[in-house]
């Protein structure tokens, strides 16, 4: 049991390193310096370092240099991190709104009210949970099996299966939630005008042509090729000309 | 444009009637070989002495004919006298070449007159078309002309269209007004019906001219912007009832327009010239409810028409209506003027001390050459409780604008990061946390299991094997015991310590603890008589007393006995 106290009360590493360069980059937005803050949150970025907060501002500082594709790449990242983010959503629907094309993609609803609650805490939330869920379900299992009075057995048994179902479900948020913030699915456009061409070769004839901010659904990978997709038209695009997240 | 004009009378007169005129002009000042021109001196003074010029090579053909015509005029009563000499001269020249004519002279008493000496040039045949200047020596040409060559964009400059002809125009039936990309245009006289003919002598010929239209223009862009060609239709006369027709078009025009300097002030909208801001503020001072007057005027020299509309920026607390607006600009050939007044009406319906923010715009300050901001500077009105309610004056409750028009700040709080590797969900770690658990609770259930499931049998072999424990307790008690002196206390220690390892060694009920039925499980015979003998000798040592050695002995006996007895069973 003690073991298992021990693993539970490992957190989340910080890295010093990384704060330095967060905080050099806010002053540098602070004083208007947008260049210089997207270098040092960029930096900050590319040492596998992540959090809704560093994406957020990396994205306002994008946005403040004009870089709007980038922006809004950076935008999508944090609000993949944390989707309850009412700033991240405020920002990312301003940019959204600055692009030329006009797509629809608004994920109202139930979808978006599960996400915004399941995957908007830390990014062990559901790890912890499933840890203390699985610690219940064997005390109250224990009790269900001791022979004692009549009510401590219903009541046992009554909170084990409770637990055991808290236990399955975050458990499979945990996953889920592992996979949403380790994987990539989706393209933004960073290139003024990019085409979207028929076949993965320069000479192909383009199929449709969008503009910076775009985002687009990543179907396949070829090699300097994404093969992707936007409602039901589907078609190739360079790897240079746009950012995954 | 295209302007349909009736024929129009044209008033003809002479400017300057009181004035000396003393003018010499020729009908061609480019002429081929042997071609017939004509020299005229033109005076209005009856009285004076004129020279014959010098004509430099040129042979007099005719002339002088002498021929003079005068005028009365009654204008309101006053009475104008107009007398006019010419003498006309008729040249050619006989060799190719470049000739000039002297000035002519007249002599007025003691003052002697001169005029221009004009240049004539003799040419061989047609050459004289090519050569010349596309419009020194024709009939009738029209021209526009800028007052600047080069302006600021917005600065304001004068194009007037002038025709010029060799006869006296009859009147104006056509004029279509080129484009011009980048300016616009106002016409000075829009309802012009009448215009003026003059005289001028344009390289030593004479021209009749009128100024046909003045615009007022200003360039919105800058850049090398062109006006193009204007068009014209005149009507001259031809013996006394007949008319012929004249027209062409004019040049184009090139106007230089400079961008204004790029430091430009973020309240600038194009305005350029000089102008002032009078602002004026009736009270501040009031009760809510009350109406505040509230002026400004803008006056000055410049592209008014540019001017936006102020806007104040009053808080939520005032009520503003539009304004009452007084535009007082005038169209003049040095650009437009005057003044806009705004007259604002502001009323404020709650309590309270408020700061308005100042009012300010820019313009372009052509003498400076740089911006200049007009400011009514920040002002405050103090807004006071109404006399009849207690502050409570709002009716509705009013809506709070909200109007975010950028992105939000960064966020500064939570600088902790984190890096997929940090992410424990489905890791080793997380299932071992899992499953240890319920390997715990498994290994802990089964145990308890095995224990339940244990044989009478294995029960009381369990017993058995405590029995020698249970017995050593006591012996431990009884020792100690004896050491202090207590030797009735310590007999009994021993008697109860052999009889509790014989009750769980032999698994029997306190009731049968007797020597009789111990006897029965012990199948040795030696063990038997020593059980026998340690047992009766516990008895009798209990009622009666004993030496301390003795005691001693028995303890060991005993302690020999349990351990026997143990190993037997």
């Amino acid at each position: 049991m003690k073991h298992l106290i021990l693993f539970i009360s490992l957190s989340t590493c910080i890295s010093g390193f990384n704060q330095t360069l967060i905080e050099k980059g806010n002053t540098a937005y602070e004083k208007e310096l947008y260049d210089i803050a997207v270098q040092n949150y960029m930096e900050a970025v590319s040492d596998e370092q992540k959090s809704a907060n560093l994406f957020y501002n990396l994205g306002n500082a994008f946005f403040k240099s004009n870089e709007l594709g980038e922006a809004i790449w950076a935008y999508e990242q944090a609000h993949k991190i944390n989707p309850a983010d009412q700033d991240v959503i405020f920002n990312l629907e301003f940019a959204n709104a600055l692009t030329v094309d006009k797509l629809t993609s608004e994920s109202k609803g139930i979808g978006s009210w599960l996400t915004r609650n399941i995957f908007s805490y830390s990014p062990n939330f559901w790890f912890y949970i499933s840890i203390i869920a699985g610690l219940i379900t064997v005390v109250c299992l224990y009790f269900f099996f001791t022979p004692g009075s009549h009510l401590i057995n219903n009541l046992s048994l009554f909170l084990s299966t409770l637990f055991g179902f808290i236990l399955i479900a975050s458990f499979t948020f945990s996953v889920l939630h592992k996979t949403r913030l380790t994987s990539t699915s989706k393209v933004v456009i960073i290139e003024p005008n990019a085409k979207i061409l028929v076949t993965p070769t320069i000479e192909s004839e383009t199929s449709f042509e969008l503009h910076e901010g775009a985002q687009l659904d990543i179907k396949s990978t070829q090699d300097e090729w994404y093969e992707v997709q936007l409602n039901h038209n589907s078609g190739w695009i360079l790897k240079d000309e746009v950012w995954v997240y | 444009m295209n302007i349909k004009l009736t024929i129009l009378s044209i008033f003809l007169y002479f400017a300057g009637l009181s004035q000396v005129e003393f003018t010499a002009s020729v009908n061609y000042n480019q002429v081929a070989i042997n071609e017939v021109f004509t020299y005229e001196i033109l005076s209005n003074q009856g009285s004076c002495q004129i020279y014959q010029p010098e004509f430099g090579g040129l042979t007099i053909v005719g002339g002088p004919y002498q021929s003079s015509s005068s005028s009365v005029m009654i204008v309101n009563g006053k009475r104008t006298q107009n007398k006019q000499i010419k003498y006309t001269y008729q040249l050619r020249g006989t060799k190719k070449g470049s000739y000039t004519i002297k000035p002519a002279q007249m002599k007025c008493g003691t003052e002697t007159h001169k005029t221009e000496p004009i240049t004539v040039k003799v040419s061989m045949g047609n050459e004289s078309q090519t050569n010349a200047a596309p419009t020194t020596n024709k009939d009738f040409y029209i021209r526009i002309s800028s007052s600047k060559s080069t302006v600021y964009q917005g600065e304001p400059f004068v194009v007037s269209l002038k025709m010029y002809s060799k006869k006296q125009p009859r009147g104006i039936e056509q004029m279509e007004f080129g484009e011009a990309n980048g300016i616009s245009k106002k016409d000075l006289n829009p309802n012009k019906q009448n215009y003026d003919t003059k005289q001028e002598i344009i390289n030593g010929v004479r021209y009749y001219t009128v100024v046909l239209k003045q615009e007022l223009c200003y360039a919105h862009k800058s850049g090398d912007l062109s006006i193009e060609p204007y068009y014209l239709s005149a009507l001259f006369n031809k013996g006394f009832f007949q008319q012929y027709r004249q027209e062409g078009y004019s040049n184009t025009l090139k106007i230089k327009v400079k961008d204004l300097p790029a430091n430009q002030p973020k309240n600038f909208n194009g305005l350029v010239g000089e102008f002032e801001l009078d602002f004026n503020l009736n009270k501040n001072k009031v009760k809510s409810g009350e109406a505040i007057d509230l002026n400004i005027t803008i006056s000055g020299k410049g592209n008014l028409n540019s001017f936006d509309d102020p806007v104040l920026d009053l808080p939520k607390d005032f009520d503003q209506f539009d304004p009452d607006i007084k535009n007082n600009v005038k169209t003049t050939s040095s650009g437009t003027s005057g003044s806009i007044s705004y007259d604002f009406v502001l009323v404020p319906t709650f309590y309270g001390d408020y700061n308005i923010p100042a009012y300010s715009f820019s313009y372009f300050d052509l003498n400076s050459k740089q911006y200049k901001t007009l400011s009514t500077g920040a002002f405050k009105i103090e807004v006071e409780k109404p006399d009849n309610a207690h502050g409570e004056i709002i009716t509705q409750k009013k809506e709070v604008d909200i109007d975010e028009t950028d992105i939000r700040y960064i966020h500064k709080n939570d600088q902790s990061t984190f890096s997929n590797s940090d992410i424990k969900a489905g890791s080793f770690i997380h299932y071992i946390g899992l499953g240890f658990p319920f390997l715990m609770l498994w290994i802990i259930l089964f145990m308890k299991k095995r224990q339940n499931n244990l044989s009478d049998e294995d029960r009381i072999k369990l017993i058995k094997k405590k029995a020698k424990k249970s017995a050593s307790k006591y012996l431990v008690d009884c020792k100690q015991l004896q050491k202090q002196g207590k030797d009735a206390d310590a007999i009994k220690e021993l008697s109860a310590g052999l009889k509790a390892f014989l009750k769980f060694k032999l698994n029997l009920t306190e009731s049968d603890l007797s020597a009789k039925s111990i006897e029965r499980y012990l199948t040795d015979e030696a063990t038997k008589s020593k059980f026998l003998s340690v047992w009766n000798t516990i008895e009798m040592y209990q009622y009666s007393p004993v030496d301390a050695n003795q005691i001693d002995i028995l303890i060991q006996d005993t302690e020999v006995l349990i351990n026997t007895i143990d190993k037997q069973l």
